[in-house]
């Protein structure tokens, strides 16, 4: 996590020192990312960026199919997990494989990668309160952390993420409907 | 043991501790004069569809019977007498290969994931 957000916030500074210097600063298209390493790489920071948006495309489509598996496969209570073969958890592995090629239609059918980011981006933050807050319950709760149940320090901080998560639900859905892309 | 908290929608593992599903249900005996008895827990996507309305669940039994047969034409039922809370989960004197619980994932393992390499 410290290392992703690292590198999260190092993009953001690059794109805003790169880009806001050479007068982009609306961002509204992909084509308008390699930008950000050529000044300083030339053709070998195309490159470098084609490779990085590779493996963190690779990287997220494997976190978000896995992801719906873990959804169905717990909430339904089936065998799941990843240390498995897949022909020991048959339902959780057909999620994940199902849930690749059904996140690949809207981009099938033609829709802007860069508003989908940013419409599914708001959409999670607008759902992080339905999230968080069976968090707060489950943490407290003995029968399931036994002798790990929060103290006052880490419950403040779970009520306090839950209010900046309630923040960021207010505020997501009258910015994506008004702030533009 | 309250029913809703401590039974409805929990884990359910088999005599070898395979997850094999979530309590979808609860099936009483209604006995006159006297209070209602738990008999069995219920599983699977017949059951479910009832929590919805009697409807969905009519629908859904009629998509299992053309999917499966006949044999899935009812929901799964566990006895109770062969049910037990752990606390946490609900632990069943079953095993899951005996029962039809599992048939579509064998199906699908036999069928799709199997046959896919390394898988």
């Amino acid at each position: 996590m410290t290392f992703g957000g690292t590198i999260s916030i190092g993009v953001l500074i690059v794109a805003a020192l790169v880009l806001a210097t050479r007068g982009i600063d609306q961002v509204d298209d992909y084509h308008q990312l390699p930008l950000m390493l050529i000044p300083i790489f030339g053709f070998w920071g195309f490159v470098l960026f084609v490779a990085s948006l590779a493996i963190a495309c690779f990287g997220a489509a494997l976190e978000v199919g896995l992801q719906q598996a873990y959804l169905v496969a717990q909430g339904f209570g089936w065998t799941w997990g990843e240390d498995r073969k897949p022909r020991d958890d048959p339902g959780f592995s057909a999620v994940y494989t199902a849930s690749l090629f059904l996140a690949a239609i809207p981009i099938m059918l033609g829709l802007d990668p860069l508003r989908l980011t940013i419409f599914s981006m708001a959409v999670t933050a607008a759902s992080l309160p339905l999230t968080v807050v069976p968090f707060l319950f489950l943490l407290n709760d003995e029968r399931y952390v036994g002798e790990h149940r929060n103290g006052i320090i880490s419950n403040a901080a779970v009520v306090f993420i839950i209010a900046l998560a309630f923040v960021l639900a207010v505020v997501t859905i009258p910015l994506q409907i008004f702030g533009g892309t | 043991m309250e029913l809703m908290r401590d039974l409805l929608d929990k884990q359910v593992f088999d005599r070898r501790r395979v997850k094999i599903g979530k309590v979808d249900g609860v099936v009483a005996e209604l006995r006159r004069g006297k209070p209602p008895r738990i008999v069995a827990i219920e599983l699977g996507s017949i059951t479910l569809a009832r929590r919805l309305g009697a409807r969905p669940g009519e629908w859904m039994a009629q998509l299992a019977t053309r999917v499966g047969g006949k044999r899935h034409a009812e929901p799964h039922r566990i006895a109770w007498k062969k049910v037990q809370d752990n606390g946490l989960d609900i632990e069943c004197d079953i095993e899951v290969g005996e029962t039809s619980i599992f048939a579509w994932q064998d199906w699908l393992r036999d069928h799709v994931i199997g046959r896919i390499p390394g898988a």
